[in-house]
This record gives C-alpha cells, sequence and structure tokens, in this order.
C-alpha cells in the first residue's frame, strides 16, 4: 500500500525530468561515441568507421613528450591558484558588499565590477601590456611609490603565472561575486534580528549567521570548480603568453593547440580532453564525499 | 543606526574604500576601450588614445551599424536568446525540482543526478556532436543553437542547491494540505527562489547572447548567423579589400585597424545584455540588509 | 507552441533513427544521391565554356575571406558571380556551407569527418591527399590537359614547382590556388626623415644599418630632447613573423631561421641550428643590451609593435611588400614630416644578402569522385583567369567590368574559383608606374586602375591612400621586390608539402623550443645556450626529421 502511493508521489518527478534526460542523452551521451577517436589515428577522410585503431599510442605520444610533466605542472600550479582566488575573493566582495548600507552605492559598484568579464583576452591582452609595462605601467608607477622595483610581470618567467591569477580574478570576480549575492538574500532575517536581541554585533552576526547561510553555495562551488584542477584558461594564456614564459606559462591547453597547428591532430586532443575528463571526474567524485563527510554537506 | 561600535565606523569607511578602488581598477580599462572604439584608426595605432578619445569619430559603429547583415543576426541573436532562454529555464526548472527532492521521497534520484552530472566532465567533441545534430536535421535552425545545451547542468546543480534551502516545513505542511508536486514548485520553491532564477536568467542570457561558436558549425547559411558570429567576418577596416589579391602576404594587411572596431564590438555585443542587467539585479540584490537596517 | 511539439515528436522518432543507426556501426555517409540528369548539352561539346541546357546543379564549400563586403541585397549566395556561372555556363552553384576565415579549418574537418562532400570544395594541403588517398577526389588529370585554355595553364604553371604541389602519385587530384612567392620577400624599411636629421647616409651594409641603429637610439634623431626612440623593432614572435620579423636580419648573416637550405651536397639542412644564426643572435642580444631594441619585445605582437611606429619611436624595422600600406601608413599619417625609404637587405660581408620565401600555394580546388559533371569544373578555372587577360578590353563581353569591382566592393572575392599568376601584383606595379609616367591609362586592367586612382588621392594629399602609392607606385616596395626579381637574389625554402611523421610529432615542441632559446638569448642568455639548443634539437627529433626531409627532396626532384 505504501508503495503504490509512494509510487504515485514519485511518477510527476519522473515526467518532470524525463524531457531533460532525453535531451541530455541525445545531444551528449549519443555524441559520445567520439571518445573512441582517443584510440584510433583520425583521419577525418576516414571519418570514425575506417580510421585505424592504435590502442593507447596517443596516450603514450601524450607522456613521451620532451616537456610533458613541466607543462602539467604549469597548468596544476596556475589552475589551483585560480580556483582558490576565484572562490574567496567572490565570497570577500559578496560579503563585503552585503555590509554596505548605501543601496545606491550597492548597485553601483557591483555593476561596475561586472563589466571585465564582457572584455575578451584578446582586447585585455593589449591593455594590459600597457598597464602592466615595467617602464610605463601604472602598477608600476603605483609600486614604484613604495620603493618597490618595476616588476616584468608578463615577461618575467617567475611572475607569469601569478599575474595570469591575478589577471583573471579582477576579470570575473564580479561576476562570480552574484552567485554569492544570490544566496546571500535566501537568509532567514528573523536570525539577524534574533542576533541583534541578543548583542552580536556585526562580526559575530557575520561569522554565525552569514558564513554558515551561504556555506552549502560555497561547497558546490568549491566542489565545482575542482573539476578544472587542469583548466588553465586557455584563451588567457594564448593571449598573455610569450616565449620567454613558457617555461613557467606553456599549460596543455596551450601545448596542444601548438601540436594542432603543425597539423591538425583530432586524436591527441581526444586522448588529452579524455585525461582531463577522467582526472577532473574523480576529483569531483572525491570532493563531494568528502563535503559530505566534514561539512556534512552533499552537493550533488 | 544609533548602536554602531567605533570598530564598525572604521571598518565602514576601509569597506567603501576597498569597494571603491576595486570599481576604479575595474573602470579604467573599460574606459579606455571605450574611448579606442570612437578614436580614429591612426591614433588607436599609435597608442595615443587613454581614457578619452583621439580624433573622435563614429566611424566603427556606423560600418558595423550601416549593414543590413547587422540587423539580420541582430535579431537571429535576439530569437535564439529568447528560445534558448525559455527552453533552459524550463529544463533547468523541470530538473533541479526533481533532483532537490531527498533520496526518500524519490528514489531514482541518484541515478538521475549521476547521469547529468556525467556530462558535465566527458564529452565525444565537436565532430561527433555535429554530426549527431546534422542527422537530426537540425542544421540552419535555431534548435541547433537552443536543444544541445538545453539542460545547462550548472545551472541545474546551482538551483537544485538553493532548492534545496528552502525549509522543508513549508512544503510538508503543504503536502499536508494534499498540495501536488505542481502547487508546490509553482506556489512555494519558484516564488522564494527570485535571487537564484534571476542569477540563473543572467548566466543563460549572458551564455546564449554571446555564443558564437556554436552558430560558426551549425548555421551554414550567413543568413542565420547570429550577431556574434556575424561579428568575426566584419572586424576590418573596410579600405584594406582594395588590394585585389589574396596572397598571404597581402591578407597580414587585413588585420591592421581592427583595434577600433574590437572595441566597438565590445560595446555593441555587450549593450542588450548591460541593459536588461538592473531588471535582474534587482532580485539578486533585494533585501540584503533587512537584518542591519532594524535594531 | 504547436511547432515546438511538432519538433519534439519529430526529434523522439529521430532518436529511434540515430539510435539503430549507431547501433549498427554504420559508416554514417549517407551515399550521395545524384540526380539522374539527362545528358547535356555542353559536356561533350568541344567548346570549353559552352553553356549547360538545361542547366546543372553544383554544390560547394568555401570560407568568406576575411573583411568581405556585399552590396546591399547580395550576399555569397546571390551576387553577380553566381549569375555568371548561371548566365553563361548553366551552372547553378550553391554552398553547403561558408565560414569565416579563420573558422574554415575546423570546419572543413568537421565536414570531411562527417562524411558528404559537396561537388566542389576547397581544402588544404592534408585533406587533399587524405581524400585522394581514399579515393574521394576526381582525378583532373586529363580534364586538365584536354580542357583548359593554354592562357589558364600559362597562368597555373608560371610556378610549376607549386603547381604540382597538387599532384598525388602523379595524378593532378585538384586544382591548385596558385599565388605569388615572391610577393613574401623581406624589405628593409628605414626612416629616412631621421637619417637627414642626423646627417646620415644610407645604409648599404650590416655595419652600417648597425651604426644607423645605434645613431637612431642614441642621437635624438626625433629631435625632441627626449631619450625616447629604439633602433630595430621586433615582435615576441620574431621567428616567423613577416612585419618586425627578424628573417632579414639573420638573413644579412647569411643565416634562414625556420627554413630548409641547400646543405652544398644535394641536401637540405635545417636553418635555426646553423652557426650564422649565432652570430646574428649574438648581434641582437648586443643591441638589446644597448636599448636599441624595446627592452619588452619579449610580451609584444604586431599590434603592440606598431604603436612605436605609429607614435614615432622606431626608425628601422624588417617587413614585407604589404608593410607600406599596414605599418608605416599610421605613422605618416599621425607625422606629416615623417618619410621611409624601402631598401634591399643589406649583407655583414661581401657576400649579397638574399631574401627567403616559400610555396605560396594555400589552398586546392578538389572534385568529389560522384559528381556527373566534373568538365564543368573546368568552366569554373577558365571563368578564373579571365580577368587577367590583359588583350580583350575590345571583345570584352558585358560582364567584364562587373566581375572585379563595383561600386568600391571587391566582387572578385565572390568567384568559387580564383588564383593568381605568380606575377601580378608586381606585373600591376609595372603598369601602374608606367601609367603615371606617361598619363596614359590604357593599358591598366581594372585593379590596376584602381591603384593608379588612389595614387592619384595620395599625390593630392589624401595621405591615407599612402600604402597604395608605395605598394604600386614608386619609390615602393615592389621596386625592390623587381630588383630581387632581376637579379634573381632570392631563395626558396626547399621544404614544401605536408609535414613528415617526425615533423608531426615533434615539431611543437622543438619550434617552442626555439623560441625559447632564441628570445632568451637576445635578452641575455649566454650565448653557449645556442650550442645546447642544437644538440638538444637534433637529439629530440630533429635528426629525424632531417633524415626524412633528405629522403623527401631526394625522391621530389
Amino acid at each position: 500500500m505504501v508503495g503504490k502511493n509512494k509510487l504515485r508521489r514519485e511518477l510527476p518527478l519522473h515526467i518532470l525530468i524525463i524531457p531533460g534526460v532525453i535531451l541530455v542523452f541525445i545531444f551528449h551521451y549519443i555524441p559520445m561515441f567520439g571518445i573512441m577517436m582517443a584510440f584510433q589515428k583520425f583521419v577525418p577522410a576516414k571519418g570514425f568507421w575506417n580510421s585505424d585503431w592504435v590502442g593507447l599510442d596517443n596516450f603514450r605520444y601524450i607522456f613521451n613528450m620532451p616537456n610533458i610533466w613541466n607543462v602539467m605542472w604549469n597548468t596544476v600550479y596556475i589552475a589551483v591558484m585560480k580556483i582558490a582566488a576565484n572562490l574567496v575573493v567572490p565570497i570577500v566582495f559578496a560579503l563585503l558588499l552585503n555590509e554596505v548600507r548605501k543601496n545606491s552605492f550597492k548597485r553601483t559598484i557591483q555593476t561596475i565590477i561586472y563589466f571585465p568579464h564582457f572584455l575578451s583576452w584578446v582586447i585585455l591582452g593589449g591593455v594590459l601590456i600597457d598597464v602592466l609595462s615595467p617602464t610605463s605601467g601604472i602598477i608600476n608607477q603605483f609600486l614604484g611609490i613604495f620603493g618597490i622595483d618595476p616588476i616584468y610581470f608578463l615577461g618575467n618567467a617567475k611572475w607569469f603565472p601569478y599575474t595570469l591569477v591575478i589577471t583573471n580574478t579582477w576579470k570575473e570576480f564580479g561576476y562570480n561575486t552574484i552567485v554569492y549575492l544570490a544566496a546571500l538574500t535566501a537568509i532567514d532575517p528573523t536570525l539577524y534580528e534574533a542576533a541583534v536581541v541578543d548583542g552580536a554585533g556585526r562580526w559575530k552576526q557575520t561569522w554565525h549567521i552569514t558564513l554558515p547561510g551561504i556555506l552549502p553555495i560555497v561547497t558546490l562551488m568549491t566542489v565545482l570548480s575542482l573539476g578544472n584542477v587542469l583548466n588553465a584558461g586557455f584563451d588567457q594564456v594564448f593571449n598573455l603568453y610569450s616565449p620567454s614564459v613558457y617555461s613557467t606559462g606553456d599549460v596543455i591547453d596551450t601545448m596542444v593547440y601548438r601540436i594542432g597547428m603543425v597539423e591538425a591532430q583530432f586524436s591527441v586532443s581526444a586522448a588529452i580532453g579524455l585525461f582531463k575528463s577522467v582526472i577532473s571526474f574523480v576529483l569531483v567524485v572525491i570532493s563531494n564525499k568528502l563535503a559530505n563527510k566534514y561539512a556534512g554537506y552533499r552537493v550533488f | 543606526m544609533l548602536n554602531r561600535t567605533k570598530s564598525e565606523k572604521v571598518f565602514a569607511i576601509f569597506n567603501y574604500l576597498i569597494l571603491s578602488f576595486a570599481a576604479f581598477a575595474c573602470l579604467l580599462p573599460l574606459l579606455n576601450v571605450l574611448a579606442i572604439s570612437f578614436s580614429s584608426s591612426a591614433a588607436a595605432a599609435a597608442g595615443y588614445v587613454k581614457l578619452w578619445p583621439v580624433d573622435f569619430t563614429l566611424a566603427s559603429y556606423k560600418y558595423a551599424l550601416g549593414k543590413s547583415e547587422f540587423i539580420r543576426s541582430f535579431w537571429v541573436s535576439v530569437r535564439r536568446v529568447m528560445m534558448g532562454y525559455a527552453v533552459n529555464m524550463i529544463m533547468t526548472i523541470s530538473v533541479a525540482y526533481p533532483l532537490s527532492k531527498e533520496k526518500d521521497t524519490f528514489r531514482a534520484r541518484n541515478v538521475y543526478a549521476w547521469f547529468f552530472i556525467i556530462t558535465m566532465m566527458f564529452s565525444g567533441g565537436l565532430i561527433p556532436t555535429f554530426m549527431t545534430v546534422k542527422s537530426l536535421g537540425l542544421l540552419d535552425s535555431l534548435w541547433a543553437l537552443v536543444l544541445p545545451g538545453a539542460v545547462p547542468i550548472f545551472n541545474v546543480i546551482l538551483l537544485m542547491n538553493f532548492f534545496r534551502g528552502i525549509p522543508k516545513e513549508i512544503e510538508e505542511a503543504a503536502y499536508i494540505d494534499g498540495a501536488t508536486h505542481w502547487t508546490t514548485l509553482f506556489r512555494i520553491y519558484l516564488p522564494l527562489s527570485l535571487p537564484s532564477l534571476a542569477t540563473i536568467s543572467l548566466f543563460v542570457l549572458v551564455g546564449h547572447w554571446n555564443g558564437w561558436f556554436d552558430g560558426m558549425i551549425y548555421m551554414n547559411r550567413p543568413r542565420n548567423w547570429p550577431l556574434q558570429t556575424y561579428l568575426r567576418t566584419i572586424l576590418i577596416s573596410p579600405d584594406v579589400t582594395n588590394y585585389q589579391t589574396s596572397s598571404e602576404e597581402l591578407a597580414g594587411m587585413r588585420q591592421v585597424s581592427e583595434r577600433t572596431f574590437k572595441a566597438a564590438q565590445v560595446f555593441l555585443a555587450a549593450a542588450p545584455i548591460l541593459a536588461v542587467y538592473p531588471f535582474l539585479q534587482k532580485y539578486f540584490m533585494k533585501g540584503l540588509v533587512v537584518g542591519s537596517v532594524k535594531g | 507552441m504547436k511547432n515546438a511539439i511538432k519538433r519534439f515528436s519529430t526529434l523522439a522518432l529521430v532518436i529511434m533513427i540515430v539510435l539503430s543507426l549507431t547501433a549498427c556501426g554504420q559508416n554514417g555517409k549517407t551515399p550521395t544521391v545524384e540526380p539522374t540528369t539527362a545528358p547535356t548539352a555542353g559536356a561533350d561539346s568541344d567548346d570549353l565554356l559552352a553553356k549547360y541546357d538545361p542547366a546543372i546543379d553544383m554544390t560547394a564549400w568555401r570560407f568568406l575571406n576575411n573583411g568581405i563586403q556585399f552590396a546591399e541585397g547580395d550576399d555569397i549566395e546571390n551576387n553577380v558571380w553566381i549569375d555568371y556561372y548561371r548566365e553563361v555556363f548553366g551552372i547553378n552553384l550553391t554552398y553547403d556551407w561558408v565560414v569565416p576565415e579563420e573558422q574554415y579549418e575546423q570546419k572543413m574537418n568537421i565536414a570531411v569527418a562527417s562524411g558528404d562532400l559537396p561537388d566542389l570544395m576547397w581544402l588544404n594541403n592534408k585533406n587533399l591527399i587524405d581524400l585522394a588517398e581514399n579515393d574521394l577526389l576526381y582525378d583532373l588529370t586529363e580534364l586538365y590537359e584536354t580542357r583548359t585554355s593554354d592562357f589558364t595553364k600559362s597562368i597555373l604553371e608560371q610556378d610549376i614547382t607549386s603547381f604540382n604541389t597538387a599532384k598525388i602519385g602523379g595524378k593532378l587530384m585538384a586544382i591548385p590556388h596558385t599565388g605569388s612567392a615572391i610577393d613574401s620577400l623581406q624589405i628593409l624599411y628605414i626612416r629616412t626623415d631621421w637619417l637627414e636629421n642626423l646627417n646620415l647616409e644610407m645604409p648599404t651594409t650590416m655595419q652600417e644599418l648597425l651604426a644607423v641603429a645605434e645613431a637612431f637610439t642614441n642621437d635624438d634623431p626625433d629631435q625632441n630632447g627626449q631619450d625616447d626612440t629604439y633602433g630595430l623593432g621586433l615582435t615576441k614572435n620574431f621567428i616567423k613573423d613577416n612585419h618586425f620579423g627578424a628573417t632579414g636580419f639573420f638573413a644579412g648573416y647569411h643565416g634562414y631561421v625556420r627554413r630548409w637550405i641547400d646543405d652544398g651536397n644535394g641536401g637540405v639542412v635545417y636553418g635555426s641550428i646553423q652557426p650564422e644564426i649565432k652570430e646574428g643572435l649574438l648581434e641582437l642580444q648586443r643591441m638589446y643590451a644597448e636599448g636599441q631594441i624595446d627592452p619588452e619585445f619579449g610580451v609584444k605582437d604586431r599590434n603592440k609593435v606598431q604603436e612605436a611606429i605609429a607614435s614615432g619611436k622606431l626608425g628601422i624595422m624588417y617587413g614585407g611588400m604589404s608593410t607600406p600600406g599596414a605599418i608605416l601608413k599610421f605613422n605618416v599619417v599621425n607625422d606629416p614630416n615623417a618619410k621611409w625609404e624601402a631598401i634591399e637587405l643589406v649583407s655583414i660581408d661581401n657576400e649579397t644578402a638574399m631574401p627567403i620565401t616559400k610555396m605560396p600555394v594555400t589552398r586546392y580546388y578538389g572534385v568529389n569522385k560522384n559528381f556527373k559533371h566534373p568538365e564543368a569544373i573546368m568552366k569554373l578555372v577558365e571563368a578564373g583567369s579571365a580577368g587577367y587577360a590583359r588583350d580583350n578590353k575590345d571583345t570584352a563581353d558585358e560582364w567584364q567590368d562587373k566581375l572585379s569591382h563595383v561600386d568600391g566592393i571587391a566582387v572578385w572575392q565572390y568567384q568559387v574559383i580564383g588564383y593568381e599568376p605568380a606575377k601580378k601584383n608586381l606585373i600591376a606595379h609595372h603598369n601602374v608606374v608606367e601609367a603615371l609616367e606617361t598619363g596614359d591609362t590604357s593599358n591598366l586592367n581594372l585593379e590596376e586602375q584602381g591603384y593608379y586612382d588612389r595614387i592619384k588621392l595620395y599625390e593630392a594629399g589624401d595621405r591615407e591612400h599612402y600604402g597604395d602609392a608605395h605598394i604600386f607606385g614608386t619609390p615602393s616596395s615592389f621596386d625592390i621586390i623587381d630588383r630581387y626579381v632581376q637579379s634573381e637574389d632570392y631563395l626558396y625554402d626547399k621544404f614544401y608539402g605536408s609535414p613528415t611523421a617526425t615533423m608531426v610529432e615533434r615539431n611543437a615542441t622543438l619550434q617552442a623550443m626555439e623560441e625559447e632559446v632564441f628570445t632568451n638569448i637576445i635578452m641575455g642568455a649566454p650565448i653557449d645556450t645556442f650550442d645546447k639548443f642544437v644538440e638538444d634539437w637534433k637529439n629530440l627529433g630533429g635528426d629525424d626529421i632531417t633524415k626524412e626531409l633528405n629522403e623527401w627532396y631526394k625522391s621530389s626532384k
């Protein structure tokens, strides 16, 4: 009896979700036959069914590249820093905005910091060379006030990864703040009222109400962004890097791009893609488990 | 307001300063690009343009806007955004709602959840996706720009998590009153989720409006190109095609004075999004300070 | 909404079909269904240009050239060339797809992979070879022999080596889009008003050039009282860039960076690892250390270095024939006093410095093996050469005026099969210069007339047309190209064709290494790193590539 009732209660849920399942099946699962490209020597003129099978050759090729481990390290190093910065900075700014009482000020600031998201890296490449120039750049002139020697942000291999992280954070933090702002609105206002009655100050309110209130979304964004641990951001790196910073700035995606410039190599890209997929899948699954265990929050 | 402590006042001042500084840092490069878009190509090429146009001209805008292709592809984009928005929102909600249920109310939930999550990480790649779209006969149809991304998984997971934050007591009370899933979704979940729906709306709108790659791949005829795809064909100064040659050497010339055009493109392309922004912002900024102004 | 529901039900149906297709493991290539057409007039006619009656259909794909423009109401499927093909040849040309130029390779690869090919396709070298090897292309050898006019042949075969790249196993599998190799020879540009300011002579040797670079850096050539000028302009991609590249500089030391050159024993060697390059790098290193090269060149692309030219901070650059229009123009527009002159490359010793060029074919016109009217292609090939004929001004029909430029729009870009005589631009230069001297424009074709008209505008004071005057007029970049051609003092990259197996595998790594090492040396790394680079290059696959290329070289002779 209970079972039947339950089924009846569940049926609408199935009906709701089925159209989405079908669409995802068609446009995501059916094309997955393309993954076999990673195990072929794919030639467009031969197509999927006539290209030669090469087993794991494409993976061997990638991991036998002379500088692969250096590139891999660069990728992870840059990506991890970006992940961290893209989590922390937007949260901090959402909290700071949250403290502003003047609504018009808050809105203006929020709108402005959201702008840079719309500038492409091609455009920013030109702007950043000027801004970050060691001789005439505004940033170095500013640092000069404090007696700091000019820094060659884009041309010095030591600095380049940090330049990537900082500029990327600058471009995206406003956009990423929006999610947390939405999460802040969901916090029950009566909690603050109760806290004020108890005599809690702003700092205590933030610590005990605001932060726990947005923790689920923070956890979610953390788990999801861990899937990007091998994505250092092709567009940005490609538009900002140069031969003098290859040693620290060359990442998997730019390397694959250059391989493709000699001759389009679908199978190598597919193999890299599959490798990245597996890694990010594993990381997302593990972090989901860990989040459940330690933060008590299941993301999926 | 009266019971602000001294440290809170100091913090407030610093807060205003930090935020103003951040906004300033975001605004400057933007003003620079804006100034370039209104400058002559020679001035822009020399790097003379800082925050104010040099040799003010509307040439870049006139060139882009003066073509019927611009209007045509603009409408393709508008239609794409409207269709894509409708489909994406319906799909996001209809998938996120069942997934937001716990396993004891919806037993198949985890199977469905992983079914979707896997597609965030694994993809068959461009060629097989193209072949699928083609075999469905969707090439040169707006559906080709809408259906392959009909279920934006990231947004689904985001909304699902927001749905979960809605207090269970409200739903249980409604259930006892005999509410169906349908009424729960429409009377409780959606009205309580306006901020997150506005956020997702923004992501969806920006995604569809800025999308150019799928337009290039799935639209075989230029008349079906959305704006962003079309803009990629005209970012060039009009005078260079006077040279009648297609040799590689002269082809290099064609990239020359694109800087002012590229700058103008940023604003032409972003303007509609910036125009709807305040309407969405209203929702995810609402009620932020409810707790603090009292007391 | 009704439509949407219909779409969805169709979708559901089609899923089944797709599923069964995938499950069966068919190859996804739907056999091209050809309309059964009755034998048509024109197909067997001896007249090359005979019209099909009734008209035949032809499908094709192509990219849209950068900056292509259309008159109001026209587009790529509806324009004067489409009309021309239909009215004159009875060919209804439609496009399966078109894409912006940058995305062409990708879309072509997708289209080739997904399996249905149009009747006529634009191809790159790689896909040409693959499609030919998989027997998907029509062998044009015989058609070309029998159905091409001598005039057209003379244009296509002006550069026979590049024409032959369309032959696979001795068979002509496509019509190559031939272009000009001499157009990409390196040229040296010097700012002459600066020379005058400093009372310097135009350099004729590398030693003199280096002295000028030093003076341009230190002696305030623009006389503004500030130390704000550089000698030589380089981009971060100086190894491969044309404008602001170093190829011309290294050629002054008889080194050829990233080119394959004669080893003197009938074989080929890689230019970048030769001792001459080391010498050139050492000199660049010194110039960099002395502030003659922008300390930030290592991060600047062409657009950024161009700023230095346009704002009058730079007085020497290596470029190509289009540099006056692409780069120098902005300087001249901004500064009425600025004057530039193009000169031949200068040499460090008594041996002439030779610029180096490479095979100019960039695309091929291939024909589907299943196309019922392959001979129709030859009519389009003929149509492609018509504009170059000079003697037909009187015989030209109503179409000729409409196929090149109409109201300032370059409609010639709409043609589906086009190619260029190797010396087209050089000849245009000769004709324009002659017409400027005599005032007689009767010998100019439409394209040349355009250059002529704009040069007249320039002479009347419109500096926007500086490029036309200093590319096609005189003194100009083509004066220099002309001298190279007259004296035959230029080289070809010995390697053309598609990359060898080891190149495919290793070149990306090797080239990145080369760029990194060379940049670092210029910026002050010890010159010994060059020797280490040569070792590494050889060990990491360079030796294998050299071996493969020598085999190829011997077989291609």
